[in-house]
Formats: structure tokens, C-alpha cells, sequence
């Protein structure tokens, strides 16, 4: 029987140029319809259904404004949604891979089977991983859904064996996720070559208090940052580093 | 029988009767009725002549006459087609006649003819229209005169004008004749407190009490200094530019630069090497050899010279290669001294109020010179002991492949990336290839409104505009020529601010060559100008939109070196991107058709400065860069201004990914970024 490939990932945004969606970078984000969380901080609730009646944008389009911006992107962010729930997401990748543009991927790490296909496969420069919360019954709190936690730890494990750049966002989420957690969600990623600490999608709790997560933590990992701030570094390699402010 | 020989026009005008022109009207009617049979056309025409030989043969036909007699021939020799045609086009013409009076009869103010008279007021550097009623309303208001005399004088003045056939008059003569009109009425009027300069009060008011840029109390130097640039500037629109200038700068044609201060240049450059070489402004013997040894005397020499040339240059001071000369002079400095250095730079480089500030090029290549840069971009952010920011020097970091090298260069960038997030000025300079060297002197500008062209020529008609551009690029360089002479009759007079450093002193060569500096042709309002050619602006059209934009910059560009090789003037073409001078051409414009002005530009008050794209155009940034580098391309000084927000930024990272890509793909010159 022959196989057929599977359909393209259903395509609901694209932000045709960010200079947010990969620190450093000039990046164009694709961002894919489902979720199989409801964060109830979640900044694209809109991207959450599984099944949108309302339409996608067709991959060609998006595909030919990427190759016409070629020359001024150093990236694609691919972000969802859940980027990994998508049989097609591998496929697209390649594709765009193809336009000569290095590809970051945003997952939230509950699906590790299809994060290790595609980190593997080695056409993923970058990966960005956000852990909501530390690994116990919070989570199912902080991400609204039910979790397999084993499945979230795995995801970590590759990508902290893995050799290309990785990243892990730990947001804030008042009363759920505050100093104490984000400090246990910190040492359990000890090793990671970058964390970035981001505040509440209201700005909570400001930079201070997410600076004091920083020190008390930072030293587990290499890099650790505030989003934003990338100059002042708590991790390991930054405080070697004395930058002069 | 006498032949037709002359025709009474519908103004009242007698001028020679030409057959052809009957010709060509029934040859149109033929041709709009089918028929292009020119033999037809002139024996229809030698028809009508003969008739009007016959009726008019001792009177002069007028217009209408003639267009009645073509009907009545057209009719009678059984073309009903072309009758048909002919009285539909005389209908359309005459519709089109009653709307135009219609729409002048507004500016109608008299009670003697519709003719609008306008008046140049030089003062406040506008022209308007005649308005009897109010000057009867000011005489009664701010002279005490009674209403009912007002009214009469205000009428008598205005019959004056009228008799004496002028279409425009200045607003001094307006004053005289009303005063001479009072003195004959022997009305009392206190003409010792008249104005000084003809400066309306209410302007000498607001000069009086106007707050300084930065807030704070009025500052007394600042109102002297705008009166004195608003008498200024009437002297130089009523006797130093020829007339055409000051006529077309009084009507929004074009904008003359620094008219306030007349004998002064528009922009200069200071390098530390003028200060070691003696030949900057406000040198004393000692400073050079003084200068060369330490930093901070260095920076006090350079503030010294900044002052001097500050007072006469209209848009602050360039100091360029100072990274360079103070690194020579940090080889073994420790980093307090080189903070103390920067810090001395910035205090002594400040503008005064009111001033514009000078520019400060940082060139961050490692070593030494990074390290300055880094700490003079560190004393901006912190300002301890320094004045305002407004009056502190802008940093223009001027970027290579080298400033993304290592990772003192990176900080530099950091630093100034986080001052732009901070809402500071900076701008970025690229260096591509070779580093460049613009002339040390820009000694004037004039910036044309190009919207304005664009209107009076009508849409679609390109070619028409670029000859209305050739009218204003022609005049633009009168008005260079006209400065260049004052400018030389400066050098070698007496006293001034300009004249030392154009002449020279003590062995020593003069610190400006005016003959090697550049005038400026600037232009503004490209993207109306072109939305009135188009239908689109800039943004919303699509390659041949954008083919217009470029073809009208490349043309000019050409045009305007041209022109400057026929009067022997260095000149170059740039992008004016002062808001200030978008809003005057704009207001003049507005106040010329205000009914159409408000409703092509809705809620606006300024035209989009430069050659840019609408600042609150439905764009994204990549658009936005796209659509405006190509038109840079043609000119000698264009900024890529972008205004973001600073969460689109993501931090100082985001923004020096994007300089990064600019340098290495794009091909703009400057970018500016402005935060909301």
C-alpha cells in the first residue's frame, strides 16, 4: 500500500517580519492552528482549536512572501499552537529549509517523539521550549489541561542532549508560578545553555522581582536572561563575563 | 468688404482673429461626429468667416458670436452631427467656466472686482489673500479706531491697490497706506507704538513668553533671538533674494532655509585635526599644541570651536573623527579617564538654548576608539551633570563590518540601541566600502514642494511636473546664487561672525572654502506628489507607482546638478526631512484651496517630510525600507527614519539584528529609529 504524505500543517497566521520571535535574529513567524493546552495566560487563544471553520492561509503564499523577504530574514519561527501535534510539520520545515532560511521551532515539549524526529533530523537550528511550571500538579494548573509530565521531562532531555541552540522560556503566572517555582523549574534545567525569564503577559511582577529569580538561579544554567534584557546575564558563562554598564 | 481682423475675448480683451482656431473647433465637431475630412472643415470655415465678414462688418465679434455663428453654419449646411457635438462641447465649456468663477468667487472680497489681491507678508513668511474686513476688524480692535471709520479706511486702502492694477502686494505697503489713510482723517492714533519690523503683536507676544524646548521657565536670549530672525528674515524676503525667490517661498513653491540669519552657512564639520592645526574657530595660539597633548584639553579646544561655528551655521555642528583622536590620546589612559574625557565632550558640545544640537560620529573599529565610544554613549544615557538631552550632541554611530566584529564593538551597539529604546536620538551612519567624506560645508538650502507642482499640473501627467520641477529647480538656483554673493560680500567685510572663518587670519588658511562647499536642493512630499500624479501613495501602488517615485527623483537629481554646472554651483539633491518645513508647505497650500486640501488630507497637518513613506502607512517595517531605499539611491543625504514600538524591538538585541541586516542588505546611507 502506498503511503500517502501527510497534509501540510493548517497555517493561521504569518507575521511576515519579528525582531522578537528569535532574539537576534530578523525572523518571519508561521504560526499553526491547535493547541493541546489552554493556558489561561496564553497570548494566541485564538491559535488554541484543533479545527478552525474561519480558513487558513494557503502554504504557497506563505511560502512566496518568505522567498520574496529571503534576502532581509535570517529566520522562520514556526509557533503555534503546538507546532508538534502536526504530522505535515517535518515536511514544512524542509520547505522552507529549501527557501536557504534557518528554522527556530516553539513547542511546549508534550509531544517528545515528534520533537526527536525533527531535532534528529537535524534541520532545526534552534528550539524554543516554554515550561510553564515545575514538573508536578501545578503544571496541570498553569497549562489548563492535562499533562503527561514524563513526556514534558523527555522533551527536556533531548534538547539538553542535543548539540544545536536551544532555549527555555519560563513565564510568570501570578499566584501559580512565582519566585519559588520559577527557581525549582531553573534548577531542573541545570545544564541548559539558555534560559529566558519572562514576566506575565501583563507585565507582572516587573523587573526586579524577576532579576531576584535570576540570582538566586542563574548559576544552574549557562545563560539566563530576562526576555528583552539579553546584556545582563545570572547565568554561569555571564557572570565569568563582566560587562561594564 | 472689410475683413474680420480682430475678436473680443469674454475678459473684454480685443485680439486678432485666427481662422485656424474656427477651423480646429469644426474639425473637432466632425470628428466627434465620425468625420475627419479636414477639406470639409475649412470650407466650413471659410463659410463662417464669410458670415461674419457680412453681420460684423463694422463692429468686433465676440467670442460667443463666433461659437453661435459655427452653430448656425453647422446646421444650416446639414451637419446636424457635428451641430450636436459642437453645442455639447460649448455646454460643457461653459459649466465648467461658472464652476471655476464659482470656486473664486470665495476669495472675493471686495466690492469692486473678484481678482484676488494678495498680500506678502514677509514677517511671518507667508502670502494671503486681501481681506477687507479684517483689516477693518484689527484697525478696530489693536488701534482703537472706531468700527464705522475702520470700515471706511479699510475700504479706501483697498480701492488704492486697485487703482494702482497690482496683483500682490507687501504687507508694509498695506500698513503705510492705511496710516496715511488715518493721518488724513485725523483719526488718533498713537503711530510711535507701531510694530518694529511690521511683527504682528500677537507674535511678539508669544516670542516673549515662549518656554524654552525643553520646558522650563521662558528664556529671554530664546525670544530675542526669534525676533530678531522674524526681522530678519523680512529683510532678506524684501530686499537680499531676488524676487522670484521670495515670492515663490511666500507662496509654498519652495522653502528657503535660514532666512532668519541670512549671512549664515547651513551646516559645517569640525575635525580635530582643524583644532591641531590652528585653523578652527575660537583657536588661540596655545590651543593647538595644547590640544594635541591631553583629551580633556582636546575637549574643551573642540567646545570652544563648536561655539564659535555654532553661531554661524543655521543646523548645529558635525564633529566627525573624534573617536580616533581621542583613542590616539587614550593609548594608556585607564577607563575613569576615558569616562572623564567623553564626559567633558558632551558638557562643552552642548547647545544653548534654542540652538540646534551638533552631531558627535562615533566610529567604534576596537581598541581605544570603542572604548570612547562606549563611555561618551554611557555619560548621554546617564547625563549626571550635563544639561538637558534636547541640547546634548546626537551620537551618529557610524557602522562598518567591523562594528559587529567583536564584542567590545557589540556593547557599543548594545548601549546605543538601549539609548533609542530609552527614547534618546541616535542615528546610525553605514559604511560600506569606503569610508565617506561629505563636504565639510553645506552653505544653503531650499526645499521644493512637490505636492504643490504636483497639483497644478494634474493627474497622470508626469512629464508636465518634472517641467514645473525644471521651473523650480531654475528658481531654487537664483536663490543660491543670490546667497552665494551676500555670502561673498561677508568674506570681505568687516566684523561678523562668518568673516574670520572665511577669511582667514595670522598665516593661516580660512577654516571654510566657500568655494568648495555644496548647496543643498532639498525636496519634501514626494508620497503626496505622488499620490496626486498616480491616484496611489507610495505604499499602496504597485511597481509602477514606485517606477514614478524613483523616475521623479532620479530626474531631479540630474536636473539639479545640471543647473548648478550652469551657475557653477556645487549642488547636490536631498531629502528634507524636517517636519517643520512639511507643515509650513502644507499650511500654505491648505490656506491656498482649503476646501480641497481638507478633504484629500483628512486629519493631517504636515506633509510626509523627505521622500518617505507615510509614517502611519498600514506597512510593515521590511515594506517600509523596501519601498524607500531605491529612492535614496539618487540622493546625497537621505535618512531611513522607522518608528516602532519598543516591544516590537524585543530589546537592544532585536535592534541590532536589524542594523546588522541593513548594513549587509540593504543599502540606505543613515537610519534613524524612533520609538513611540
Amino acid at each position: 500500500m502506498v503511503r500517502r504524505p501527510p497534509p501540510p500543517p493548517p497555517l493561521r497566521g504569518l507575521e511576515s517580519v519579528s525582531l522578537t520571535a528569535w532574539e537576534g535574529r530578523v525572523a518571519a513567524v508561521l504560526q499553526l492552528q491547535g493547541c493541546n493546552f489552554k493556558c489561561p495566560a496564553c497570548v494566541v487563544p485564538h491559535l488554541v482549536p484543533q479545527v478552525f471553520e474561519g480558513g487558513t492561509i494557503p502554504l504557497e503564499s506563505a511560502l512566496d512572501t518568505l522567498y520574496r523577504r529571503r534576502r532581509w530574514l535570517d529566520g522562520v519561527v514556526i509557533a503555534g499552537g503546538e507546532p508538534t501535534l502536526h504530522e505535515g510539520l517535518r515536511d514544512l520545515v524542509r520547505v522552507v529549509r529549501e527557501l536557504g532560511l534557518r528554522v527556530r521551532l516553539h513547542t511546549n515539549g508534550s509531544n517528545p517523539d515528534a520533537l526527536r524526529a525533527v531535532v534528529e533530523s537535524g534541520e532545526v537550528s534552534s528550539v524554543a521550549m516554554t515550561i510553564r511550571a515545575p514538573l508536578d500538579p501545578t503544571y496541570a494548573v498553569a497549562v489548563g489541561a492535562r499533562v503527561r509530565l514524563a513526556a514534558v521531562y523527555e522533551s527536556v532531555e533531548i534538547l539538553l542532549r542535543a548539540p544545536g541552540e536551544h532555549e527555555f522560556r519560563v513565564p510568570w503566572l501570578p499566584q501559580v508560578v512565582e519566585t519559588e517555582q520559577m527557581v525549582s523549574v531553573i534548577r531542573m534545567l541545570a545544564g541548559a545553555r539558555r534560559v529566558v525569564l519572562e514576566p506575565a503577559p501583563d507585565g507582572s511582577p516587573g523587573r526586579r522581582a524577576l532579576q531576584q529569580v535570576g540570582r538566586t538561579a542563574g548559576a544552574y544554567v549557562d545563560s539566563c536572561v530576562l526576555a528583552g534584557r539579553p546584556a545582563q546575564d545570572f547565568g554561569a558563562r555571564g557572570r565569568s563575563r563582566s560587562v561594564p554598564s | 468688404m472689410r475683413r474680420v481682423a480682430l475678436v473680443r475675448l469674454r475678459d473684454g480683451e480685443t485680439v486678432p482673429f485666427e481662422q485656424h482656431r474656427v477651423r480646429d473647433a469644426i474639425l473637432g465637431a466632425l470628428l466627434a461626429a465620425g468625420s475627419d475630412d479636414r477639406r470639409l472643415a475649412d470650407e466650413i470655415a471659410a463659410v463662417v468667416e464669410l458670415f461674419l465678414e457680412k453681420t460684423f462688418f463694422d463692429e468686433i465679434p465676440g467670442i460667443e458670436q463666433i461659437e453661435d455663428m459655427v452653430e448656425k453654419v453647422l446646421v444650416d449646411t446639414g451637419h446636424a452631427a457635428a451641430a450636436k457635438a459642437f453645442i455639447l462641447h460649448r455646454d460643457r465649456r461653459r459649466r465648467l467656466r461658472e464652476a471655476r468663477d464659482a470656486r473664486h468667487e470665495q476669495f472675493a472680497p471686495t466690492l469692486f472686482d473678484n481678482r484676488v489681491l494678495r498680500i506678502d507678508d514677509a514677517a511671518s513668511g507667508r502670502s494671503t489673500p486681501f481681506s477687507r474686513a479684517r483689516l477693518a476688524r484689527s484697525l478696530s480692535s489693536d488701534g482703537g479706531v472706531p468700527r464705522e471709520v475702520a470700515d471706511d479706511v479699510a475700504a479706501d486702502v483697498e480701492v488704492r491697490l486697485r487703482n494702482a492694477a497690482v496683483q500682490r502686494a507687501p504687507a508694509s505697503l498695506v500698513h503705510a497706506i492705511t496710516e496715511v489713510e488715518l493721518l488724513d482723517r485725523a483719526t488718533p492714533v498713537d503711530l510711535r507704538r507701531r510694530a518694529a519690523a511690521l511683527i504682528p503683536g500677537q507674535d511678539l507676544a508669544a516670542a516673549v513668553y515662549r518656554r524654552s524646548r525643553e520646558g522650563g521657565a521662558p528664556v529671554p536670549a530664546v525670544a530675542s533671538r526669534e525676533l530678531g530672525a522674524a526681522a530678519l528674515r523680512c529683510h532678506a524676503l524684501s530686499d537680499l533674494l531676488p524676487a522670484d525667490v521670495a515670492r515663490a517661498h511666500l507662496d509654498g513653491e519652495l522653502h528657503v532655509h535660514g532666512l532668519g540669519s541670512p549671512t549664515s552657512l547651513d551646516a559645517a564639520t569640525l575635525r580635530p585635526d582643524d583644532i591641531v592645526s590652528g585653523v578652527a574657530p575660537g583657536s588661540g595660539p596655545r590651543a593647538p599644541a595644547e590640544a594635541a597633548r591631553s583629551g580633556r584639553r582636546l575637549a574643551s579646544a573642540l567646545g570652544r570651536a563648536t561655539r564659535h561655528l555654532g553661531a554661524a551655521v543655521v543646523c548645529g555642528v558635525r564633529l566627525r573623527g573624534m573617536t580616533e583622536a581621542f583613542a590616539a590620546l587614550h593609548t594608556d589612559a585607564s577607563r575613569d579617564e576615558v569616562a572623564e574625557d567623553a564626559w567633558q565632550l558632551l558638557l562643552e558640545t552642548a547647545a544653548d538654548p534654542g540652538d540646534d544640537p551638533a552631531e558627535i560620529d562615533l566610529t567604534p573599529r576596537g581598541g581605544a576608539a570603542t572604548e570612547f565610544a562606549a563611555a561618551l554613549l554611557r555619560a548621554h544615557a546617564r547625563r549626571d551633570g550635563l544639561p538637558a538631552r534636547e541640547l546634548l550632541a546626537v551620537p551618529t554611530v557610524v557602522l562598518g563590518d567591523a562594528a559587529f566584529g567583536d564584542a567590545e564593538s557589540r556593547e557599543v551597539l548594545r548601549l546605543a540601541a538601549d539609548a533609542v529604546l530609552r527614547g534618546a536620538r541616535v542615528r546610525f551612519q553605514f559604511e560600506r566600502d569606503a569610508p565617506s567624506s561629505p563636504s565639510a560645508v553645506r552653505a544653503g538650502r531650499i526645499t521644493l514642494n512637490l505636492p504643490q507642482a504636483a497639483r497644478r499640473v494634474g493627474r497622470g501627467n508626469v512629464e508636465g511636473f518634472l517641467r514645473a520641477c525644471d521651473a523650480l529647480v531654475d528658481t531654487a538656483m537664483a536663490g543660491h546664487v543670490a546667497r552665494r554673493e551676500l555670502l561673498s560680500q561677508v568674506a570681505g567685510a568687516p566684523g561678523g561672525t562668518l568673516a574670520p572663518l572665511l577669511r582667514g587670519g595670522r598665516g593661516r588658511r580660512p577654516f571654510i572654502d566657500l568655494s568648495a562647499a555644496t548647496w543643498s536642493v532639498g525636496i519634501t512630499g514626494l508620497n503626496e506628489a505622488v499620490a496626486h500624479l498616480s491616484g496611489f501613495e507610495l505604499h499602496e501602488g504597485d511597481e509602477d507607482v514606485l517606477r514614478v517615485a524613483r523616475r521623479i527623483v532620479s530626474y531631479l537629481s540630474l536636473r539639479v546638478k545640471e543647473a548648478g554646472l550652469a551657475v557653477d554651483v556645487r549642488t547636490t539633491l536631498d531629502a528634507d526631512e524636517s517636519a517643520d518645513v512639511a507643515a509650513r508647505l502644507f499650511a500654505v497650500d491648505g490656506a491656498e484651496e482649503p476646501g480641497d486640501h481638507s478633504d484629500a488630507y483628512p486629519e493631517r497637518e504636515a506633509y510626509t517630510p523627505g521622500v518617505a513613506v507615510r509614517e502611519t502607512a498600514p506597512v510593515d517595517l521590511l515594506d517600509r525600507v523596501e519601498c524607500e531605499e531605491p529612492l535614496h539611491a539618487s540622493l546625497s543625504a537621505a535618512t531611513l527614519r522607522l518608528r516602532l514600538e519598543p516591544e516590537d524591538l524585543g530589546g537592544p538585541d532585536g535592534l541590532v539584528a536589524l542594523l546588522r541586516k541593513l548594513l549587509r542588505t540593504g543599502t540606505p546611507r543613515a537610519v534613524e529609529i524612533v520609538t513611540w
